[in-house]
């Protein structure tokens, strides 16, 4: 052992430099709330709940263009109205009106997206803010629910599902996309259960530590801020990925997040749940590699292997992930080859970066600190250093053609 | 004798470069030393952190640094696609202009390994990672030079860098004169100071001639190709 501390301990200690604070989830959900209210005193009758990664514990400080950026939290309003009865244009402004005529929510309105209305509070604490998209929706007709069922969707999961509006033109065209948050949520719980039964008692203990003037007891610490190990790999993967793809120049091409979180916990389900994050990334980088080779016609085919691996499939030019809760939705549609390529050379530079370098922690340090874009943290932890890197002086290179 | 005491410095660098990379070894060969081995490095550039190794041949002349070593990679390890190695296997580190008007801050041999070898081969290693160039590439062959004179004198005209550098070549640096740019400055106003560098610079110097030589052969070459395909439309000079 080369240093005072573990591989997990620098994975850690990274993560703390990526996740919400307590103290910003708090507020984030003081906001939204606030902004329930409001719309509920202008008539709106609607119910508010945190979608994806605010949702599912997977927040992670987002990095574009070369720079971390305002977390991104997203909040379903569903409308309650029958879809039968209005129209996509009608909730969508139904919840964007009161927003625009209101002093307080009118400036920090920003132009308004295709799928939601965004309201930005810049520098929430000193460092950073937060983005909170709110999602006009309304429950999903039972025709499609019932559609979701015949295609072996359970119905707890199948009779959650809503349709969020999209805006299809410039001109004010509305239409109508299937979703379903509260039950993709359902899946992720069921399976991350008891990865967080393992660890939610002590970081329940750690968290009340540190964070004694928000909460009373150790029981008032929300369940949503505890992290289990697959919730950890996630944010390190989609940091990761943030990175990775800015420094490839194809931030367009980025797999998005619930390919991620999807792939990952399909991966993870039913190993052993003391598992360490460290650990179930090298798990979920060796599936990923099993994958890239049954996809991309390397290595040799073993049936055995490949005949159960049916997560991400490939169909002459078509390649289908598909979201778990609703199998007609494809998370890949839209990729082609060099999307298919760059993903899987992702999760090798996933590999070569955070699982590889484990055996010294002093390296996974650097490592992270470097693939994670988190200025100063290899020098956290106190890290003994032997050496520090040689700044580069940049020459092109160049080539003679003689 | 001058040429000893060149050599004896050089044989200290180059202990001194091979005691601080315990992976590499030398020998004296005909043509000068010869350093080779597994070359390590540890570098960052904007928060990107390297840390890689290479299996390396480098070609040290005795008269270093008036001529530039030859850097070989032997490990295979230099990405497909990573298009900066001739077709005799050399590396091309960076235009050899570059090379030498950065070398005069930092002449030794240690300063030629830790500017452009690792400069080079951290940009073979981000590269093979992102598929992409971490502070960008020249075009190959006498584009590239232009493209670096262009850095250089801060212009995109083809016929201010010829201009400028048959001012080099005619030996007539006269501060009053006016600048071949176009500015209507005097040139100790204007491209004066950069074109100082390489007149009183001897390696400089001939490494402009040689750029020149580059720049007029293409121009030759291109004259021929036009020639062949309009044979008719003029003679041979």
């Amino acid at each position: 052992m080369d240093a005072q501390f573990t591989s997990e301990q620098a994975l850690l200690k990274a993560l703390s430099n990526l996740d919400i604070t307590p103290t910003m989830e708090a507020n984030a959900r003081e906001k939204y709330g606030a902004i329930a209210q409001y719309l509920s005193e202008h008539g709106v009758e609607a119910n508010f709940y945190p979608q994806g990664s605010f949702r599912l514990g997977t927040v992670t400080r987002p990095f574009r263009q070369g720079k971390d950026v305002s977390y991104d939290l997203d909040v379903v309003c569903q409308v309650l109205e029958d879809k039968q009865q209005v129209t996509p244009g009608y909730v969508k402004n139904l919840i964007g009106d009161p927003l625009k005529e209101s002093g307080l929510y009118a400036d920090k309105l920003l132009p308004e997206d295709d799928r939601c209305w965004t309201l930005e509070y810049a520098k929430v604490d000193d460092k950073t803010g937060f983005n909170l998209d709110l999602v006009p929706s309304v429950k999903q007709d039972m025709t499609l629910i019932d559609r979701l069922v015949l295609a072996g969707i359970p119905r707890d999961k199948a009779t959650v599902a809503i349709a969020i509006t999209e805006k299809t033109a410039d001109g004010g065209d509305y239409g109508w996309q299937n979703s379903n948050p509260k039950g993709y949520a359902m899946w992720f719980d069921e399976i991350n259960a008891p990865f967080l039964a393992e660890v939610e008692h002590e970081q329940r203990k750690q968290i009340f530590e540190f964070n004694k003037q928000l909460y009373a007891s150790i029981e008032e610490v929300p369940k949503i801020l505890i992290r289990s190990p697959l919730q950890r790999a996630i944010q390190i993967l989609k940091r990761h990925r943030d990175v990775y793809y800015y420094r490839a120049g194809a931030e367009d091409r980025k797999p998005i997040s619930a390919i991620i979180t999807t792939l990952a916990a399909q991966f993870a389900k039913g190993l052993h749940p003391a598992i360490g994050v460290v650990e179930l990334l090298e798990h979920l980088t060796l599936e990923l590699g099993l994958y890239s080779e049954l996809l991309q016609d390397v290595g040799s085919r073993d049936h055995s292997v490949f005949e159960t691996r049916t997560l991400i499939k490939r169909d002459e030019r078509e390649w289908y992930i598909g979201n778990p809760v609703d199998p007609f939705d494809n998370y890949a549609d839209g990729w082609d080859e060099r999307t298919a390529e760059l993903f899987f050379s992702w999760s090798r530079v996933v590999k070569e970066e955070l699982v590889d370098t484990v055996d010294s922690s002093e390296r996974m340090l650097m490592s992270l600190a470097s693939s994670l874009s988190i200025a100063g943290l290899e020098n956290a932890l106190g890290t003994n250093k032997k050496r520090a890197p040689v700044e580069i002086k940049p020459i092109k290179p160049w080539r003679s053609i003689i | 004798m001058e040429v000893d005491h060149i050599t004896d410095t050089l044989a200290k660098e180059i202990y001194d470069l091979v005691n601080k990379h315990p992976g590499l070894s030398t020998r004296l060969t005909a043509s000068g030393y010869e350093i080779s081995g597994v070359f390590e490095f540890y570098a960052t550039h904007n928060g990107i952190i390297i840390q890689d190794e290479y299996q390396i041949l480098m070609q040290i002349p005795l008269d270093y640094p008036k001529n530039l070593p030859y850097v070989f990679e032997r490990g295979k390890k230099i990405p497909e696609g990573f298009d900066h190695v001739s077709y005799d296997g050399t590396l091309c580190l960076g235009v050899p202009m570059e090379i030498r008007q950065s070398l005069l801050e930092e002449p030794s041999l240690s300063g030629f390994v830790e500017r452009y070898l690792i400069s080079y081969l951290y940009s073979a290693s981000h590269f093979r990672k992102y598929g992409t160039y971490p502070y960008g590439d020249r075009a190959h062959g006498v584009d590239g030079i232009y493209e670096y004179y262009y850095d250089l004198f801060g212009t995109k005209d083809r016929s201010v860098v010829h201009q400028l550098l048959l001012l080099v070549y005619e030996d007539n640096y006269r501060g009053h004169h006016l600048c071949p740019c176009g500015s209507k400055l005097r040139l100790r106003k204007c491209h004066g100071p950069s074109l100082m560098r390489v007149v009183l610079n001897t390696d400089l110097k001939s490494q402009a001639m040689v750029d020149l030589a580059i720049m007029a052969k293409n121009m030759e070459e291109k004259y021929e190709r036009y020639r062949k395909k309009n044979p008719t439309s003029t003679q041979r000079f």
